[in-house]
């Protein structure tokens, strides 16, 4: 596993993890699962902690130039088709969500009444869910192009 | 018309070389060896420029090292 390969993945588990602590934090725990919730946090945490670790030592390695190549022409090629795949997400996330406040803005004042979705703090976790998963797209397909080939 | 697909020998041509392994040919081509082990797995199709570098590792010519054949 190259050093990108496994940087892809320490990405990807990392805003995982970061996402459901959002979300936890957001919205909660089920109640099924709620006597956990100091247990699940911790993990979350360990989580965290982890692949940011993971992240600064191949970062380190890659500014010392240690252990040979650390980013070749392959790389690049996945980096940008992984880049090209999260740009297009956003792109369509972003409109929906600017024709849904349009749409939702013409509706509330046309009934009188404000729309679940209209309200501005839902549309801020929209938002935030919409750019967590671009990285996740990002991650994903790195990682999926590594192991399928390119 | 049948697909037309790039092979290569590089694998041959490294253990005719003193068994270089391919963490070998990574260094001196200037590549991961994960690359090169894409490459040699048919699994990526290296740019022409790093192709004429593995080419010229090896001391032979271009066409000696891949080849565009029918599939």
């Amino acid at each position: 596993m190259s050093r990108k390969e496994i940087y892809a993945w320490s990405s990807l588990v990392l805003t995982l993890a970061i996402l459901g602590y959002y979300l936890i934090s957001v919205f909660g725990l089920p109640a099924e699962v709620e006597n956990y919730s100091e247990q699940i946090t911790a993990l979350i945490w360990k989580v965290i902690g982890i692949a940011f670790l993971v992240q600064l030592v191949l970062d380190l390695l890659d500014s010392t130039k240690i252990g040979g190549v650390a980013k070749d022409e392959r790389d690049k090629l996945i980096e940008s088709k992984a880049f090209r795949n999260a740009y297009y997400f956003l792109m369509v996330a972003v409109i929906t969500l600017i024709v849904n406040v349009l749409i939702t803005d013409a509706v509330s004042q046309a009934s009188g009444e404000k729309l679940f979705l209209a309200l501005p703090f839902m549309m801020f976790h929209i938002l935030v869910f919409v750019l967590f998963t671009a990285i996740l797209i990002k991650s994903g397909t790195q990682i999926f192009y590594y192991q399928r080939g390119i | 018309m049948g697909e037309f697909q790039i092979e290569n020998n590089i694998r041959v041509l490294r253990f005719q070389n003193g068994e270089m392994t391919q963490d070998e040919l990574a260094q001196k081509a200037g590549v991961t060896r994960q690359t090169i082990n894409a490459i040699e797995a048919a699994k990526y199709s290296p740019s022409l420029e790093l192709a004429f570098k593995i080419a010229k590792v090896f001391d032979e010519p271009f066409e000696n090292v891949f080849q565009y054949t029918k599939e």
